[in-house]
């Protein structure tokens, strides 16, 4: 399995990691018995760039000040997050085999409290960012030169105190934070424009003074070239990432109906279908 | 108008706090803390520059962060400094701040078990002469069910000092209600509050008057009116709404003809409601009344006319009280 390579990891090695991200998502489900299968799958590769690639972290120090910190808007894609923290050490692999149950940490939205290396709660879509301010913030106060990167679901821009957070982001200069957006273009109700229109998303940040990049969320190579390429952290003006992604991506009977997979569970017949796919992918 | 013709605070006034003034308290203590500590910064959703925290301002600008008339991005924003080693201070109207922000209270700050203090300042019926919207009289029942989170009321400035320092040194989420801008000196020194702990202001052997905020004054006050006249009362403090301190009420109610609650908060969901709570819990069958604010339309005016119009006087205590203490 190349998730044992060492780093630095190259674009194939990452692309692998995405989907045996895929895969233990579906695995943990397994075992819990439902779990958020398709705005998890869009988001595989931006979480295999982040944490193979991107963030300055050291899982043996968990509340390293200056590290990286990393948070979750949309929360609900936390069983993406757990096998990613568990290989790198944060804690025992074998907690994953728990997900969901009772008294397990790992839950489908993740707690600060019970998991190394989650730096934030979520749960309650439209509060992180805010969150990633107050930490842009403290990293200021201390003159230190960890970034806060904050993962939101597109259907997360409908939240009022979003957009507060994005007026007061580049008000208090802060290059420190980056904004990923994953537009998978889908919320529980239907298409996310036709809900309730959020385009043009770049151009909104940009309106409120955000520096902004569009990106396929699902190419690794472009993702890895953006975010290597992000500014110093000192620089006043924050990132915006717009990734278009597909919800449900890379399996295609979720690709092909992705609000039915928001939330579910594959049966033994469907689970073996979406496995051969991705493992197909892995080769 | 002055102020003082109004009588009543004006929040938005740009005027450094009078002595003795709550906002003299509060700023005071946050400068006292920042300078013991530099993890001390103060947050305010464009309420900041009015007279209880300029003065902090003024000696720390650069440990103050003006979130604009944005509340619920204050608090996420302190819940972000909090998990970053801050012991953040949001000071906002309490009117917006439990009913606008209960789910950045619960979700960002009390689940979490951060250490963030809100100062709900202009609170009760402080403001209540900018309408039914500037209320603030339902946030101990919006908050009392959030876990981790210490919800204490200031009877005075040297109460209003004494919770927030305890507040920071206990490093838990803490919600404090400001001293009302009516209200007067309880406590001639700085009460040692243990947290969670009722606070015996008084001992008498008829009647026991509950109060918090507000209402501890107009006890404190009563009790000494009703003592002249051969009623003696003990006069407790929750200074502490939660946890709170059933076993001391239950205790106390044991040993009196009855019990007289005052509280500047709905009586349906808050001071009286624990008390009720506390002595069905324990087991104890007392006389009890309550002073407060009704489940229902509010009048709107300057909150001494408010405080008139609902009982929330000495007078209305003495009487209630003395009937309480003479009832067979």
């Amino acid at each position: 399995m190349s998730q044992k390579s060492k780093p630095p990891y190259s674009m194939k090695d990452l692309r692998h990691r995405a989907e045996w991200i895929r895969l233990e998502t579906i695995r943990q489900i397994a075992g819990a018995g439902l779990g958020h299968y398709s705005s998890t799958l869009s988001a595989a590769e931006i979480l295999a760039v982040l944490y193979y690639r991107t963030l300055r972290l050291d899982p043996k120090r968990p509340d390293w000040p200056n590290r990286d910190r990393f948070l979750l808007g949309k929360g609900h894609i936390a069983v993406g997050l757990w096998p990613i923290l568990a290989d790198l050490g944060y804690f025992p692999t074998a907690w994953l085999d728990d997900f969901g149950k009772i008294d397990s940490p790992l839950t489908d939205h993740p707690s600060m409290r019970d998991v190394p290396g989650i730096d934030f709660s979520a749960g309650s879509i439209g509060h992180n960012l805010s969150v990633g301010v107050g930490m842009c913030l403290a990293s200021r106060f201390r003159g230190g030169s960890g970034r806060t990167f904050v993962l939101l679901g597109d259907g997360e821009l409908h939240e009022g105190q979003l957009w507060e957070a994005a007026m007061s982001a580049p008000h208090y200069r802060l290059g420190n934070l980056i904004a990923i957006v994953d537009a998978n273009g889908s919320s529980a109700d239907g298409p996310t424009s036709d809900v309730m229109n959020i385009e043009p998303i770049a151009g909104r940040f940009e309106a409120f003074g955000w520096r902004t990049v569009e990106v396929d969320g699902h190419d690794v190579d472009r993702l890895v070239e953006i975010f290597d390429g992000l500014p110093d952290s000192t620089t006043p003006v924050p990132t915006a990432i717009v990734a278009r992604t597909l919800k449900g991506k890379g399996i295609s009977f979720m690709e092909a109906a992705p609000r039915d997979w928001h939330l579910g569970f594959l049966g033994p017949a469907d689970r073996k279908r979406a496995e051969d796919e991705i493992r197909s992918r892995m080769q | 108008m002055s102020d003082q013709a109004l009588g009543m605070a004006d929040p938005f006034s740009f005027t450094v706090a009078a002595e003795g003034e709550s906002g003299d308290a509060i700023g005071r203590t946050l400068i006292e803390l920042a300078r013991e500590r530099d993890d001390i910064v103060l947050i305010a959703p464009d309420v900041g520059r009015g007279p209880a925290t300029m003065p902090f301002i003024e000696a720390f600008p650069d440990r103050y962060i003006d979130t604009g008339i944005a509340e619920s991005n204050s608090i996420s924003i302190a819940a972000g400094l909090a998990a970053s080693g801050f012991r953040p201070f949001v000071f906002g109207i309490g009117a917006f701040l439990a009913p606008k922000c209960a789910e950045q209270i619960r979700a960002d700050v009390a689940v979490n078990k951060l250490p963030v203090t809100f100062i709900s300042a202009w609170g009760g019926l402080d403001m209540g002469y900018f309408g039914a919207t500037h209320h603030a009289i339902e946030d101990i029942a919006i908050l009392r069910g959030m876990p981790h989170l210490t919800i204490a009321s200031a009877a005075d400035n040297a109460a209003m000092r004494s919770l927030m320092r305890a507040g920071v040194a206990d490093g838990l989420p803490l919600y404090i209600r400001a001293p009302s801008s009516l209200a007067s000196d309880v406590y001639p020194g700085s009460p040692d509050f243990v947290r969670g702990a009722a606070h015996i202001v008084a001992k008498g052997r008829d009647v026991v008057l509950i109060g918090t905020g507000l209402g501890t004054t107009l006890c404190a006050q009563a009790a000494a009116v009703l003592k002249a006249s051969g009623v003696s009362a003990t006069v407790v403090d929750m200074a502490f709404l939660k946890p709170f301190d059933g076993e001391t009420i239950c205790r106390l109610a044991r040993d009196a003809r009855g019990l007289l609650v005052v509280e500047e908060h709905n009586t349906t969901a808050g001071l009286a409601s624990l008390v009720a709570e506390a002595l069905g819990r324990g087991g104890v069958a007392a006389r009890m009344e309550a002073i407060g604010l009704p489940d229902g339309d509010l009048a709107v005016a300057i909150p001494q006319q408010l405080l008139n119009r609902y009982g929330l006087t000495v007078d209305a205590v003495v009487e209630k009280a003395r009937a309480l203490a003479h009832h067979q």
